[in-house]
């Protein structure tokens, strides 16, 4: 009887084959048709439905997974991320290689016009015309020069908004993933069978956008839930194994529009720093684009402005304009505020920086972190503090020696109005008084800001210095044949008073100081007015008044007469303390005789004069520039320096070119891989299509034949 | 190796669109003229074209600064040799106005037309160029290079400029000097030199004329001390009858003992003296300080000389022979400028030419860098044609086919 029960069972048997092979080949239909009505769809990764034959006959229960290679997978992550960072990059790059194309030659054939016209002024001095196309040229350089200096103050500007976006994209593709987690936990536990293929496709495409933002490495769960963990390349976790997830957010320090990146705890009040080399993808592009390049041309850009400008401005202060006065400002230069440090105590306390007049040759692209060590009260106030070069991203410049650039400065007098020469040309006050707090510390940005601030302040062409202050007269009964090569001015700046060590022999109103109105004092020589010979190698400097101010013998050569005579035992001890006085110097050239005498005067009515417009069309052919951020090494001719911003960010963009293509490449191919196995082939898919087909057929036979297999049992019976 | 449908046309699309972008940028060049569309093509290149765009910037410029010079100078040669040829003319009337034989009313002529050269050449050292600078001012140009003082009881035609000098930049390196001040070309001219007789002790009589001026100017040039006056003087003492001592007076130094006779004339550095005394007796006579006077001058002194009916014949030969030294040193003076400036023009001529060849070569090396070889690119241009065609082609035979198709 059992096993006639048996034999019930084995027809029952036949329906119920029958039943699983119709049912399978639905599934592999269903799986199929879906991965045809998928084909377009963005990471879809095909399935695949497989079976079990059963024991007692039939086809078991079906199993649908994704077809993955998991290596090819985290190779594309990876290539996604390296691309990503390299595309942003080179897009971000070439904008500044277009500008800088276009704009560029205008930049520096605006620099050319502008010693072009200084030249044009100088040919003919007292010819207007002349001396207001210098002005109207020196407008049109500090606009080009204004225009891609703005150019690249947007780009700053937009480089902070497109990284906030991007963070807040990040925190919600990580909140994104961290939920799909949680889901698919779930799903996997309702029907161990089936993977959840929808969810895990839409969790694997968020870790791939997450990828081409930041690089980031993954794992399986441990528990083998599902869950995939995610941390940055550098360590920190992003989406944790409980199910909660980690935030990135920007911050800044001194300079509010340089931001940082910080990592967030959700919930927690720490946050940590996250190293910004090892970010990668879009955001690391970005950070790399901004300390590479943006920052580094703002700052050279704005150097050349200011190195370009101070050395006019100098220049034309050392001659003599067309009203016979000393030369006034052409550029006015901006001051620039020190940025407070967060952890400043004393949020209120200011620190200006300008910098010095003259000291164009020491302005690098350098900023510097300013910090108070001590405070003094007293009448003015004085400071102790610690100046220190820093790059862009705030680290400190190592000069050649690999030594820190970093400079102490003690009893700093703190008040409005004094300025104290630092590092790099520039100088600093602090108008704060006793308002500082020790530890405080400032960011001072000479060059980061100021190309487009640079105004021409110089309206009337009268105002061009193209004279020289000093004139030199050879007295006409000179016998002997020694005549004037050239005089050079240094100094003009004019304080009667001898207060400030700076005084020069000018007394502002059109002569040079007489006898009792030197630093000599009253009774005293005055300036140096005459050299005269009292025999061929032997000279004496005479005052206006003819008294001898000092004898110089033995005379080899008749170059800087006066340098010379500072060198002799007469020269007033109260000359040799003044920075540089008189501040003018003569060379001749030729045998004097004895009696002979050279004098030396204000260059009063010498409209003619075209010797300081010389000299100021000359900057173009000097080295005044500094090219290294330490301040040493080589300088550059202005336009020396402009050729190397533009081929420093040709090579950075012709490099990132280069690194883009090897990305693409890598990229593509590990496209490729992970496509050739996850990819939907409709080629396949038609042939299974067939093939599944026919077996839905041979299976609804097989019913079929079941049934009439029970019919021909039941027609025997009846 | 199993290939997906996606891809399959991800693989085509990309290589059309990677040709696409080399004929774009094929297009650009062709279109611009200039292979160098961006910094980053040719990073080192385009510093190079910054660097060379400067240079010929700054040669053009040099150019033009040339230019302006050679016009200058040729300006001042001109009234140069303009006052040169006038001199010519004034010294040929000095000479005749020597001549014995010529009249009161004749030297009266003479002195009309020395006097209109005077004022020619006065008129021309007072030039001025086209913007209405005076040229010989120096840098003082606003104002005129030279006044008449009639009053004044030294030099009546004055100096007042100063030595200034302009310079031009003509290349890199080199600046040549514009203008030439009136007190090089002009003022700084020697008068004759003359010795005079400053007092006798018991001579009967004492005189001294010049013999030979060549011979007094080498003794005065060697001994003239400016610093001491007394180094000037010289004492001519009689030590016996038949001989003189020549003593410097300053240092007491015994230069020379002549032969003498009283009465007779004796000759020392080009100096006839004719002293009549005996031993014991001393005549003083001194080295005048040089003078400088400009040609005006020394014109103005001869006419003067000339309208003056009393003028004795001694110091009308004196004031000829003033004359005509100073016209000498004048026009040696105005003949060193116009040859110097001749130097200057022949320099900046040389000068400009090599810097047209810079030019040429700047702009030669600049096309090779910047510029685009036609030939070259039109043919890249077809390649990339035939590649995009080739990949636009292939695309529909590949993504063409489909399984389905046959189902």
């Amino acid at each position: 009887m059992i096993t006639s029960s048996n034999k019930t069972i084995r027809t029952a048997d036949l329906f119920s084959i029958a039943k699983s092979g119709v049912n399978a080949s639905n599934q592999l239909l269903n799986t199929t048709g879906h991965n045809i009505a998928n084909v377009n769809t963005d990471g879809f990764v095909r399935e695949r439905t497989s079976f079990e034959s059963q024991l007692t006959g039939g086809v078991g229960r079906s199993t649908t997974e994704r077809i993955l290679n998991v290596f090819a997978q985290n190779q594309l992550r990876r290539d996604t991320t390296m691309q990503s960072d390299t595309e942003t990059y080179y897009n971000k790059t070439s904008v500044i290689d277009n500008v800088f194309a276009s704009e560029a030659n205008r930049i520096s054939s605006s620099m050319s016009r502008f010693f072009a016209a200084v030249q044009t002024a100088t040919d003919d001095p007292t010819n207007l015309a002349g001396r207001q196309l210098v002005l109207s040229e020196a407008q049109s350089m500090m606009g080009q020069i204004g225009t891609v200096s703005g150019f690249l103050r947007d780009k700053e500007e937009e480089l902070n908004a497109e990284l906030t976006a991007h963070i807040d994209n990040v925190n919600s593709i990580i909140h994104n993933i961290a939920e799909l987690n949680d889901a698919i936990v779930i799903n996997q536990a309702n029907n161990p069978y089936d993977e959840p293929g929808t969810l895990k496709n839409q969790r694997d495409n968020a870790i791939l956008e997450l990828a081409s933002l930041v690089s980031i490495e993954t794992r399986e769960s441990s528990g083998d839930d599902g869950r995939i963990m995610i941390n940055l390349t550098s360590g920190e976790s992003l989406v944790l194994q409980d199910g909660s997830f980690n935030a990135l957010e920007v911050n800044n320090d001194a300079d509010q529009n340089y931001m940082s990146i910080q990592l967030s705890s959700n919930g927690k009040p720490t946050t940590l720093n996250i190293k910004e080399s090892e970010i990668g993808g879009t955001i690391g592009g970005l950070l790399r684009y901004r300390d590479d390049v943006l920052e580094t041309s703002r700052r050279e850009l704005g150097q050349i402005a200011l190195a370009i400008t101070d050395a006019v401005n100098t220049q034309n202060s050392q001659g003599m304009d067309l009203d016979q006065q000393f030369g006034s400002e052409i550029f006015a230069l901006p001051d620039f505020a020190g940025l407070e440090y967060p952890d400043n105590v004393n949020a209120a306390s200011i620190v200006t920086g300008r910098i010095a007049a003259g000291a164009s040759g020491e302005v690098t692209t350098a900023d510097y972190r300013v910090t108070i060590n001590n405070v003094t009260a007293g009448a003015p106030p004085t400071l102790d503090i610690t100046v220190s070069a820093l790059h862009a991203d705030g680290s400190i410049i190592k000069d050649v020696n690999g030594n820190d650039i970093t400079q102490n400065y003690t009893a700093v007098d703190a008040q409005s109005g004094t300025f104290t020469q630092v590092l790099g040309g520039v100088e600093l006050e602090f108008s704060s008084g006793v308002g500082y707090t020790v530890d405080d510390q400032f960011l001072i940005q000479p060059t980061k800001n100021t190309a487009d601030l640079i105004e021409v302040v110089m309206t009337r062409p009268e105002d061009l210095a193209l004279a020289s202050p000093i004139r030199v007269d050879t007295n006409i009964g000179n016998l002997g044949d020694a005549e004037l090569i050239s005089s050079t001015v240094t100094n003009t700046f004019v304080d009667n008073s001898f207060t400030n060590g700076a005084a020069s022999a000018f007394d502002g109103t059109g002569g040079i100081h007489g006898p009792g109105s030197s630093p000599t004092g009253a009774g005293g020589v005055g300036a140096p007015a005459e050299i005269f010979f009292t025999a061929n190698d032997e000279y004496e400097v005479r005052d206006s008044g003819g008294n001898v101010i000092t004898t110089v013998t033995g005379v080899t050569d008749l170059n800087n007469l006066l340098a010379q005579a500072e060198g002799s035992a007469g020269w007033p001890a109260a000359f040799s303390a003044l920075d540089d006085y008189p501040g003018y110097d003569l060379s001749l050239q030729g045998v004097p005789r004895a009696g002979d005498s050279f004098t030396i005067g204000y260059n009063t009515d010498g409209l003619n004069d075209n010797r300081n417009g010389l000299v100021m069309a000359d900057l173009q052919n000097q080295n005044t520039m500094q090219v290294n951020s330490s301040g040493s090494g080589q300088s550059a001719t202005f336009h020396e320096a402009y050729a190397n911003i533009v081929s420093d960010i040709g090579q950075k963009a012709a490099s990132a070119d280069i690194a883009l293509q090897a990305a693409d490449a890598l990229k593509s191919q590990s496209s490729d891989w992970f496509q050739s196995v996850s990819g939907v082939s409709l080629d396949e898919e038609a042939a299974n299509l067939v093939r599944y087909q026919q077996t839905y057929a041979a299976a609804a036979r097989l019913l079929g034949t079941a049934q009439d297999l029970f019919d021909t049992i039941l027609a025997i019976v009846r | 190796m199993r290939i997906s449908t996606g891809q399959l046309y991800d693989r085509s699309i990309q290589s059309v669109l990677d040709n696409q972008g080399d004929l774009s940028d094929i297009q650009r060049q062709l279109s611009s003229g200039k292979k160098l569309l961006r910094p980053s093509d040719d990073p080192v290149g385009s510093a190079q074209v910054i660097r060379l765009t400067e240079e010929i910037d700054l040669l053009t410029q040099f150019n033009k600064n040339s230019n302006l010079l050679t016009n200058s100078l040729e300006q001042e040669e001109t009234v140069l040799s303009n006052i040169n040829n006038a001199l010519d003319r004034a010294r040929v009337l000095m000479v005749q106005s020597g001549n014995g034989i010529v009249s009161a009313e004749d030297r009266n002529a003479i002195a009309i037309e020395i006097g209109q050269i005077r004022d020619q050449a006065f008129d021309l050292m007072n030039s001025r160029n086209s913007n209405g600078e005076y040229i010989f001012s120096g840098f003082q140009s606003a104002l005129p290079a030279f006044s008449y003082d009639a009053s004044a009881t030294g030099n009546k035609y004055v100096f007042e400029g100063d030595g200034g000098q302009n310079n031009i930049q003509v290349s890199d390196t080199v600046s040549l000097q514009m203008n030439n001040s009136g007190q090089d070309v002009f003022e700084n001219v020697f008068a004759r030199l003359t010795p005079s007789i400053t007092g006798s002790v018991g001579a009967t009589s004492a005189s001294l004329e010049m013999q030979s001026q060549s011979a007094f100017d080498k003794f005065h040039e060697t001994n003239y001390d400016s610093v001491t006056a007394a180094n000037n003087e010289f004492q001519v003492s009689i030590v016996s009858p038949t001989q003189v001592q020549v003593t410097n007076v300053g240092t007491g130094a015994v230069l020379d003992t002549l032969d003498y006779s009283s009465g007779n004339a004796f000759f020392y550095q080009g100096l006839e003296f004719d002293i009549t005394g005996t031993t014991g007796d001393t005549v003083n006579f001194q080295l005048d300080p040089p003078q400088k006077k400009s040609i005006a001058e020394t014109l103005n002194d001869f006419v003067l000389v000339l309208e003056n009916k009393n003028t004795t014949d001694s110091d009308f030969d004196d004031a000829l022979a003033d004359a005509l030294v100073g016209l000498d040193n004048a026009k040696t003076s105005i003949g060193n400028a116009i040859s110097e400036i001749g130097g200057r023009r022949n320099t900046a001529q040389t000068i400009l030419g090599s810097n047209l060849d810079l030019e040429i070569s700047n702009k030669a090396a600049r096309s090779n860098i910047e510029e685009v070889d036609y030939a070259e690119a039109v043919s890249e241009l077809s390649r990339q044609e035939t590649a995009l065609q080739a990949a636009q082609a292939t695309f529909t035979r590949v993504t063409g086919t489909s399984l389905f198709d046959y189902i």
